[in-house]
């Protein structure tokens, strides 16, 4: 019974974050681009009567209103089928590639010790890579399928520089396997929890400078994102999913930002240690388990903290502008969010402090911090990728070509070398 | 080399910190011997990440880049001092003299200044402005305008309307410029509107 539950809950779970991630990353986008160009950013949207805003969040939400109540609009000369399958395969290809990134470490509730993440496999990043190269399927059906000449070039466009950054992507990453010698993500995390020459932990930027930046940016250009974005450009170039409207070009939409997400935490679990924190090991968490409680705790309250006070200074910035209920949002956001979270924070930190913890109650802490620490770090790596979006300018076709082929194919056949025979001189 | 740049007196007072002398001598008939290039100045000394070997990987440009748009985006985060204006409940700073919409006068009596002599009209380079004239009661009037309409999309705020009134019965001082309408025969303002649809505290 327990165990149908957790096979139930774990993709249900991990599904559940990345989707989370969605919303979140649209409005990073809108708002971090609004800051990064000295603009306010949409601030608009709200639901009446409530008075919400959210600081432009409710924008989603008119988003996802729009899109789904508008005309489901198939061109007369599309292919129908294939019109209709390739959104679906390309959000498909996009989601499924969450099942094999780990969460945290394995968990040990009283016996039973299951793995925190999707589907417990140790085909990990052979899984990613078969999974993640079926979105070059939904590009060219979707180009091809349109029936119509200028998605068909952007498909064309997007699919050969999409196959050309795959090769990179690939090699980069087997210098990681080969000094980890494994595929199993989880296993990489673990490995990455020593030391390197006793004070850096053994992550795999360090271990691998050159296949990190490597893996970037293929990954940029895997994931069809400035300043690669060949396929879509939405200013210039016309690309494959000019034909589609409403749902249908909202699953390209949301797949591109799944993507996104997944190569995010791809990215941390291969050279960032994924889940682990710095220089505290699953077992040292196991065993300090109320010392991390209370530095959790603590530092929820200061950033809860802190972010109540942002917000307070953002209320006053609003003030003047609002005539109506929305007013006063940004007092009750404050308490709500930053200074109710910070006060409770402090009471569960009395309380740890004045307890011991037993049973298997330090595991579970332990897998929360360790979650934390990923979703930190994944949720920085997706404003990475926003934030280069909002500095650089795209690159023209021919240099994507150039840079693909000539400099990173290159570089990472190097890489790759070097890598195995330091591998052979130093094992 | 075929100029020579002397460094050390540039960099001798403090004035004249940026300033390099350059020593030009005239390029030899020979074009043989010349140089490849010629350069007026000596070459600029480039910062490291534009240095050929670093360009050519674009991350030092890149990453310099990404410093700087962070640098907006903490700056904005923290001292909130975008200039974005929140348009429709906060108005712009409108300047005395802005040739706003247009208001009627009226007489002391409430009635309206203008004798529908048409020379707003005639003046107007858009063709906005509709009148039809009536004779009233009152004697000592020739003749006062029955309908005043302005075509607020046809007008272009030139104020030639203004210039052109010989009894100063038209003025566009109101301050208000239209927004949005839900039909086009909203914008087309009659008497009634310009002379009474106005902010108060207007000179007289």
């Amino acid at each position: 019974m327990t165990e149908a539950l957790v096979l139930i809950l774990r993709p249900l779970g991990a599904l559940g974050f990345f989707m989370t991630l969605i919303p979140i990353m649209i409005w990073f986008e809108r708002k971090g681009c609004a800051f990064i160009q000295d603009r306010v950013g949409p601030n608009r949207a709200f639901i009446p009567g409530l008075g919400l805003r959210l600081a432009g969040f409710v924008h989603n939400l008119a988003d996802v209103v729009k899109l789904v109540t508008k005309e489901d609009f198939i061109p007369a000369f599309a292919h129908r089928g294939l019109y209709i399958a390739a959104p679906m395969l390309s959000m498909a290809a996009a989601l499924l590639t969450y099942a094999v990134i780990p969460f945290a470490d394995d968990l040990t509730l009283g016996s039973v010790t299951f793995a925190l993440r999707a589907v417990d496999t140790d085909l990990g990043i052979l899984f990613i890579f078969a999974f993640s190269s079926l979105a070059v399927y939904g590009v060219v059906l979707a180009g091809y399928a349109s029936g119509s000449k200028y998605p068909l070039l952007g498909g064309i466009r997007g699919t050969a520089q999409m196959i050309s950054y795959e090769v990179s992507l690939g090699l980069s990453v087997m210098g990681i396997v080969l000094i980890f010698g494994t595929v199993d993500l989880n296993e990489i995390c673990r490995v990455q929890g020593q030391l390197l020459f006793g004070v850096v932990p053994k992550w795999g930027v360090f271990l691998q400078p050159v296949g990190f930046m490597l893996y970037l940016f293929a990954a940029f250009a895997e994931t069809n994102r400035s300043p690669f974005d060949m396929v879509e450009g939405e200013s210039e170039i016309v690309g494959f999913h000019t034909e589609y409207s409403g749902t249908k070009f909202a699953l390209f939409f949301m797949g591109e930002y799944v993507a996104m997400a997944i190569q995010a935490a791809v990215i941390v679990t291969l050279f960032f240690g994924g889940w682990q924190i710095p220089w505290l090991p699953t077992s040292a968490l196991i065993e300090n388990a109320s010392q991390v409680l209370v530095v959790l705790l603590g530092a929820i309250a200061v950033g809860a903290l802190g972010f109540g006070v942002l917000l307070l200074r953002f209320h006053r910035w609003n003030k003047v502008r609002w005539q109506d209920e929305r007013k006063r949002e940004g007092i009750i956001l404050a308490i709500l969010l930053g200074f109710g979270p910070a006060i409770t924070a402090l009471l569960g930190l009395t309380i740890v402090l004045s307890t011991d913890l037993s049973g298997s109650v330090p595991n579970v802490v332990a897998s929360v911090a360790q979650f934390l620490a990923f979703s930190v770090k994944v949720l920085f790596f997706c404003w990475v990728f926003i934030w280069v979006r909002w500095t650089l300018p795209r690159f023209r076709y021919d240099q994507v070509m150039f840079l693909g082929w000539k400099v990173m194919l290159p570089l990472g056949l190097l890489n790759l070398v070097v890598t195995a025979g330091l591998r052979l001189l130093w094992l | 080399m075929i100029e020579t740049v002397d460094q050390s007196d540039a960099r001798g007072t403090s004035s004249q910190k940026r300033k390099r002398e350059v020593v030009y001598v005239s390029a030899p008939l020979d074009l043989r011997d010349a140089p490849e290039t010629f350069h007026t100045s000596a070459p600029p000394r480039l910062r490291w990440w534009r240095r050929p070997l670093l360009r050519l990987l674009y991350v030092p440009a890149i990453i310099a880049g990404m410093g700087i748009t962070i640098g907006h985006l903490l700056k904005n985060l923290i001292l909130l001092r975008q200039p974005t204006i929140s348009f429709p409940e906060i108005k712009p700073f409108i300047p005395k003299r802005f040739r706003s919409r247009h208001r009627l006068m009226q007489k002391d009596d409430g009635s309206v200044r203008c004798t529908a002599c048409m020379c707003c009209a005639t003046a107007c380079p858009s063709g906005c402005i509709y009148i039809v004239a009536h004779e009233v009661e009152d004697p000592e009037v020739e003749k006062a305008p029955r309908v005043f309409d302005i075509d607020g999309l046809k007008c272009v705020y030139c104020g030639f309307c203004v210039e052109a009134c010989p009894c100063d019965a038209i003025r566009m001082d109101t301050g208000v410029y239209p927004e949005a309408e839900i039909k086009r025969g909203n914008f087309v303002w009659n008497m009634d509107k310009l002379m009474h649809d106005i902010p108060d505290n207007l000179p007289e």
